[in-house]
């Protein structure tokens, strides 16, 4: 009887520890032993956003079109939710696990290179140069270090436009939306008599402000210059004037009352909501929002709907017409994938993704690809689209802070922006916490 | 037991090695490997620099960190007062004969305890909200209009404004543990007290509280782990804004690791809570402890 126990102890804890070990390895073993190529490819692109968000709609299209044409490519393919995304991915990149194809933030791009996690794809990208070229200019740029290019680009477009309510603006006589920023503060006094906000606003999941507001804003005051020394350590501070100035235009429109109130509690749908409600006369966002617009305002407020940028900061040394933008996400391979015929699969696969045809269905559908998709059936598409459409491309791009600075820096001022909108922090404070997170990243690189 | 049914110690051993084996796999060796970690700057990938403690003194100069931490203490004060507390009192109106329907008022208040964290969350954001919220519209229908906040927007009381969903959901539980307790306590002692003259507020304060101390104390150690350990409502209700005003050492720990990719800065963290969690639930059993046996005396 003891031994029996025994036995059945001893069996019990060895099969939870070998389940949990072997199955992987078992996997991998059958993947190996065909010939078939495999690709594991995982992104946040999902069938049902197809027909709703023009970049799924291309991309798995794209895919589905590479399966049709390569039927003895497998594809293993996991499609996860944005967030989702994020977490398991960091999750897998810290335990070295990647799969071959995956999508990469800007902002991440550095950590993966200098761990070496992403594979330079220029040699495969020379081998193709008519692919390689079609890119818009710029796009590449956040996926590239040294020189070397880590990740393709899906779509672009600006992250900073304004939409705008223009029934609403010349109520309060405004023909046009206001070109300075006193007439801006004005207007915003105008509409708070009639209870509107000048602007909706909504950062609870933090990483509105930077993308949609500080990012353009900050190139209005400092000029993209200043942006290129904080990237390069070249000297620029934060604390610089420009920068507390961007932010400090912020902190006015929120003390003045002229955002609605719950802006840190409400996320960025919460936002377009009060739009459509007509609570809010205009909301900053990106040209992911021109579909939003199309397919779900009342009518009348699409119908009134224009799309704009913010106007230019007097004395400021940035071009008022630029807008923060370029490729924001990128397809990178996996370091350990070698040359050959599974990374030719890759390639081809990230071409049918993101290429001309994935483009050129992506601005049919309302999305600004990062392929240049030359003329398209403009037809298909709405006029607030095409509007939204027209503005990126008329845009000087500027770079987006997110996906530029390091995560830590980012994360610092997502945090800090909350509490200056909130009244609890000054302009200044955040720009004191931000250079000293910057200069503890330069600290340790 | 006695010593012929005792089984063998290699014997036991076995019984307990499949629990031990799952227990070191998801619990000892991940603290041990953060303990690794904490002496590494490390960004998430292959490569890792070990950089000694100097994560540790990095953590003795983070104003957030020590910000969360005292928001976890903020909250576990709230939390004794508006769980353990309001249950305490929860327990006995539910013992009195005052109340009526008490089976109702049992399955009801236990109800928010089954829900998870994050539809909580999700609840009580819609209480709160500034447009639509029930806080605010019942505020106006009681012609206080002048009170009306976007709350969760608000930088200095919102410590307070996330532990209340806490303690909603928690007094359930507390309010059952109590009247555990409560009903062990013997009834002839009760009733003694009441012919002594004894009622209400002196029966509970004089009889109650003295007899049921174990019971409070248990309750109160739950509390002060659960709410050093908070994360789910915070993350979800406010991610820990505005600001750092609402965050806490967990979700501040998962921010440096995983928003951040300050892996070794974020195990280090995990290490301090997990210290700093240990020293306050030992400080609190020494405290409780020595007036229980105080109150052992009379």
């Amino acid at each position: 009887m003891r031994k029996w126990s025994l036995t059945l102890g001893l069996l019990l804890s060895a099969t939870s520890v070998l389940s949990a070990c072997g199955g992987g390895e078992n996997e991998d073993a059958a993947a190996e032993g065909t010939d078939k190529i495999t690709i594991k490819l995982m992104h946040r692109y999902q069938e049902s956003n197809i027909g709703k968000s023009p970049e799924d709609t291309a991309v798995l299209d794209g895919l589905a079109r590479f399966r049709a044409d390569y039927p003895d490519v497998e594809i293993v393919e996991e499609q996860l939710q944005n967030e989702d995304y994020s977490i398991k991915a960091q999750a897998l990149a810290a335990a070295d696990d990647m799969p071959d194809v995956f999508i990469v933030p800007g902002s991440w791009m550095t950590n993966f290179v200098n761990n070496e996690i992403v594979l330079p794809l220029n040699a495969e990208l020379d081998k193709r140069p008519e692919w390689r070229d079609g890119y818009r200019a710029g796009t590449l740029d956040a996926g590239t270090r040294d020189g070397q290019v880590y990740g393709i680009p899906i779509a672009a477009g600006p992250t900073h436009l304004i939409y705008y309510n223009a029934q609403m603006f010349s109520d309060i006589g405004y023909s046009e939306f206001p070109a300075t920023w006193e007439e801006l503060m004005d207007a915003g006094a105008k509409l708070a008599e009639k209870g509107i906000n000048l602007f909706s606003y909504g950062d609870k999941s933090k990483g509105y402000a930077l993308s949609s507001w500080i990012s353009a804003l900050t190139d209005r005051a400092t000029g993209p210059e200043w942006t290129d020394s904080i990237l390069s350590g070249g000297g620029a501070k934060f604390t610089d004037e420009g920068f507390v100035k961007a932010i400090g235009i912020m902190s006015d429109l929120a003390k003045a009352g002229y955002l609605n109130k719950d802006l840190n509690s409400v996320d960025a749908d919460a936002m377009v909501n009060y739009y459509f409600e007509g609570r809010s006369a205009a909301f900053a966002s990106g040209i992911w929002s021109a579909m939003n617009v199309v397919n779900n305002a009342p009518e009348a407020i699409a119908e009134a709907t224009h799309v704009t940028v913010f106007p230019g900061i007097e004395g400021g040394l940035g071009n008022p017409l630029s807008s923060s933008g370029g490729a924001g996400v990128y397809y990178s391979v996996n370091a350990g994938v070698e040359a050959g015929d599974k990374l030719e699969a890759i390639m081809t696969m990230l071409d049918y993704m993101t290429g001309a045809d994935s483009a050129r269905l992506m601005a049919e559908a309302g999305g600004f690809p990062a392929y240049d998709p030359g003329e398209f059936d403009r037809g298909k598409l709405d006029r607030v689209a095409l509007e939204a459409y027209e503005a990126s491309a008329a845009a000087d791009s500027t770079k987006i802070f997110d996906l530029w600075f390091d995560a830590s820096v980012v994360e610092v001022i997502n945090t800090e922006i909350q509490g200056v909108m909130a009244g609890s922090r000054t302009p200044e404070q955040l720009a004191e916490e931000t250079q000293k997170a910057y200069e503890t990243f330069l600290a340790k690189p | 037991m006695g010593k012929a049914l005792r089984p063998k110690g290699w014997v036991l051993l076995a019984y307990l090695l499949p629990g031990l084996v799952l227990y070191s796999f998801v619990v000892l060796i991940p603290i041990l490997a953060a303990f690794r970690y904490s002496f590494f700057s490390w960004t998430g990938g292959p490569k890792k620099q070990f950089i000694g403690w100097e994560n540790y003194a990095e953590i003795m100069r983070d104003e957030v960190f020590w910000r969360s931490f005292l928001n976890n203490v903020l909250m576990t004060g709230y939390g004794l007062i508006g769980q353990v507390g309001l249950a305490f009192v929860f327990a006995l109106l539910l013992m009195s004969k005052l109340v009526k329907w008490k089976g109702l008022h049992r399955t009801m208040s236990y109800f928010p305890s089954t829900l998870a964290p994050v539809i909580i969350a999700f609840l009580w954001m819609l209480i709160y909200n500034y447009n639509y919220g029930m806080l605010n519209s019942g505020l106006k229908g009681l012609g206080l209009g002048s009170l009306v906040q976007s709350w969760l927007d608000l930088t200095g009381p919102i410590v307070l404004l996330v532990s209340i969903p806490l303690s909603w959901q928690n007094i359930g539980f507390f309010t059952l543990l109590m009247l555990a307790g409560l009903s062990s306590i013997n009834k002839e002692v009760l009733e003694v007290a009441e012919l002594d003259g004894a009622t209400g507020v002196r029966k509970a304060w004089y009889v109650i509280i003295p007899l049921a101390k174990p019971t409070l104390i248990v309750a109160s150690l739950l509390c002060i782990a659960n709410n050093m350990r908070g994360f789910e409502h915070v993350y979800a209700l406010t991610g820990g804004g505005p600001g750092n005003a609402s965050s806490v050492m967990a979700l501040y720990a998962y921010q440096s690791s995983f928003l951040r990719f300050r892996y070794g800065y974020g195990s280090a963290l995990a290490i301090a809570i997990i210290t700093l969690t240990m020293l306050i639930i030992w400080l609190s059993t020494l405290g409780l402890r020595r007036r229980n046996q105080e109150g052992g005396v009379y």
